[in-house]
């Protein structure tokens, strides 16, 4: 007590009242106690908003759907899922994931990843498309303390990659020969026979030669064999006009000497269809390949081109029905 | 003919040599898609395309070149580039923000925006900012200069991060393409007019003051003793400077370090003087990116093709710690 008094000489309520006198030791413990009562209260107050329990029911790995809390760190991946109707269960998603709607919090993406986030949404399963090296090894300590099963995938660029991770969906999500990984597969199975049906309906009035498949003109970006619109393309019955691999970057020079005799040009920005072909060519749509002369030039404007994933669907029969207007195109007379 | 001028002339000749050495190189070089490598004359249409790409590199390389003597001797600073002020993240900046709007508002315009027009708007409006910040007691600060273009070249960097995060996938990779410089064969007659004008009358007024230049990096004090007015020649020297930069950045994107390489070896070839030095760095310049644009084509990645940028950089970067090194650098 006689240290309250000591430094407490100028503050009022450490020993002095207001007009200079002094407390008494019996008022001094009531202040003390009033203080005692408003901490604890601060107290309990914080740990009944800290405990408020808005949290599911965690599970580990395999569960049922109604326990699912995805996380997907992949655009690609995330897409499938709403097309599996599994919308609801993705708590947390990476920046890149435009297909989810955006109260659904992001958790970084694959290079940078939210730990904190990550802990309180809680997930009990994580998916995601990573590098060469695997995922982050932080991301699978976590995991391995917290009993979060990770899905994931190294490599989504064919068709073929597309359908080895979605049909790797129900496996990672659910046990095997349940009744819910039964229920997915079946949807996967339906949406694989949907594109089937599109890639090889009856060929005869499509357009069968090369294509080149454009992202960006100058310098011009193309779409190489080995990427799934590429494999569309083939499956539909056309070829890739180019030998390259991947996304690569040619000259305009180079398309020239490639001739191809149809472009497609995938935009990314705009869901409107009637976009002039020739107003994006630009600078290719002025050289002399054979494209431009029977003008089979195309603009494919769907944002689902641009993911390897189940929207593939959509923008096959899109190129289906591009390739069937190539088809009615011919070399005007000179 | 005196020493120095017969070492200039010389040193003049063989830039001269150099240049068109690899304008025929450029023009005659091709390797094709699948990596086959060929050196031929060949029909009218590629030759036009690959006289554009040419005709962009030439441009661009002389505008750098020429924009980065004159920042030295601006800044008093032999390791000042065109980049300095901040033109070059400007420029992003405003393409990576059309690009951002393009897509968010789902407008298709030639192929999102990858137009000349925002790189310039974006150099120019730049430098009006570090015009406008740069300035101490009503005129051109070299120091504030630097400081002032460092910090909006940090802001604009900045921002270009936000932007780009915001970006779908397809049109982070173009950007970055952009960034890393690209020699267009699909630049149209207007863009190579339009650039290739300011070029000239940039690299003619560089040329009438190169005199005061050689001046004004004597110091403040012998400049004025000489009865040289500083204030005015800095205001021109930024303009100039800046105009060149938003040119070439508009034609080819942000390509680096050829506006600090080209005036260093211009220098080590025909000497300080600046009247000489600025057809020099041109010379340099042209070469510089031409050669560039030609390792492009031979270099073959999967069959792609890379940014000349890369290639600069290459180049460029060695070039410059070795100037750095071995003191050559200094003016």
């Amino acid at each position: 007590m006689t240290s309250l008094f000591q430094d407490g000489m100028k503050c009022h309520y450490h020993g002095y009242r207001p007009n200079g006198t002094i407390y008494t030791m019996g008022e001094i413990r009531l202040i003390r106690l009033r203080h005692l009562w408003v901490i604890l209260l601060y107290m309990a107050v914080m740990a009944i908003v800290g405990c408020r329990n808005d949290d599911p029911e965690v599970v580990n790995s395999a569960g049922t759907a109604s326990q699912l809390r995805i996380v997907s760190f992949s655009p690609a991946i995330t897409r499938a899922l709403v097309d599996l109707d599994l919308e609801e269960k993705i708590v947390g998603r990476s920046t890149f994931c435009t297909s989810l709607p955006t109260d659904i919090p992001v958790v970084g993406d694959l290079l940078q990843i939210n730990y904190e986030r990550l802990l309180e949404l809680q997930p009990t399963h994580i998916l995601m498309q990573t590098s060469r090296e695997g995922a982050d090894t932080r991301l699978l300590e976590l995991a391995e303390q917290k009993g979060w099963k990770i899905g994931q995938w190294s490599r989504i660029n064919t068709l073929a990659d597309i359908e080895r991770m979605v049909r790797a969906i129900p496996d990672v999500l659910y046990e095997q020969e349940s009744g819910e990984h039964h229920r997915m597969s079946d949807k996967i199975d339906t949406l694989w026979r949907r594109l089937d049906r599109i890639l090889h309906a009856e060929a005869s009035d499509r357009w069968q030669g090369p294509v080149l498949l454009v992202h960006h003109i100058d310098p011009v970006a193309v779409f190489g064999r080995e990427t799934y619109l590429s494999d569309l393309l083939i499956a539909l019955g056309a070829s890739n006009a180019t030998e390259v691999t991947g996304w690569q970057n040619l000259s305009l020079e180079d398309v020239s000497h490639l001739n191809p005799p149809a472009v497609i040009i995938i935009a990314e920005t705009s869901e409107d269809s009637s976009v002039d072909p020739w107003e994006l060519a630009g600078p290719l749509g002025k050289l002399k390949i054979e494209a431009v002369q029977t003008r089979r030039f195309a603009v494919l404007s769907n944002p689902d081109a641009w993911l390897p994933s189940t929207g593939v669907i959509s923008v096959a029969e899109e190129l289906r029905e591009i390739l069937h207007q190539f088809n009615q195109s011919t070399i005007p007379e000179q | 003919m005196r020493p120095l001028a017969k070492r200039q002339f010389l040193g003049l000749c063989c830039l001269v040599v150099i240049v068109g050495l690899t304008v025929i190189a450029r023009l005659l070089v091709y390797r094709d898609i699948s990596g086959v490598l060929t050196w031929e004359w060949t029909g009218s249409d590629a030759m036009s395309l690959r006289w554009t790409a040419v005709r962009v590199a030439a441009i661009a390389g002389a505008s750098l070149a020429v924009s980065g003597v004159l920042l030295q001797a601006l800044l008093r600073n032999p390791l000042a580039s065109p980049y300095i002020l901040g033109a070059s993240s400007g420029a992003a900046l405003a393409v990576v923000m059309v690009m951002y709007l393009q897509s968010s508002l789902a407008i298709t315009w030639n192929l999102r925006g990858m137009d000349t027009m925002p790189a310039a708007v974006g150099a120019v409006g730049t430098l009006g900012v570090v015009y406008l910040l740069g300035q101490k007691r009503g005129w051109l600060d070299p120091i504030s200069l630097v400081l002032v273009g460092v910090v909006v070249t940090a802001i604009c960097g900045a921002l270009i991060m936000f932007f780009h995060h915001l970006l779908p996938h397809g049109l982070k990779a173009d950007l970055v393409t952009w960034m890393m410089g690209i020699i267009r064969q699909g630049a149209s007659t207007s863009e190579l007019i339009i650039t290739g004008s300011i070029a000239l009358i940039g690299s003619a007024i560089a040329l009438f003051f190169g005199r005061a230049m050689d001046a004004a990096t004597l110091g403040d004090d012998e400049a004025r003793s000489i009865g040289l007015s500083l204030g005015p020649l800095r205001l021109v020297l930024f303009v100039v400077a800046g105009i060149l930069t938003s040119a070439a950045v508009a034609l080819a994107g942000p390509i680096g370090f050829v506006g600090l390489i080209a005036p260093h070896a211009a220098r080590l070839i025909l000497g300080p003087k600046h009247t000489v030095l600025v057809v020099g760095a041109a010379l340099a310049g042209i070469a510089l990116l031409i050669g560039a644009d030609v390792a492009s084509q031979i270099i073959s990645v999967q069959g792609g093709r890379m940014p000349v940028g890369v290639f600069t950089a290459l180049i460029g970067g060695p070039a410059f710690i070795w100037l750095l090194r071995s003191g050559r650098g200094r003016s």
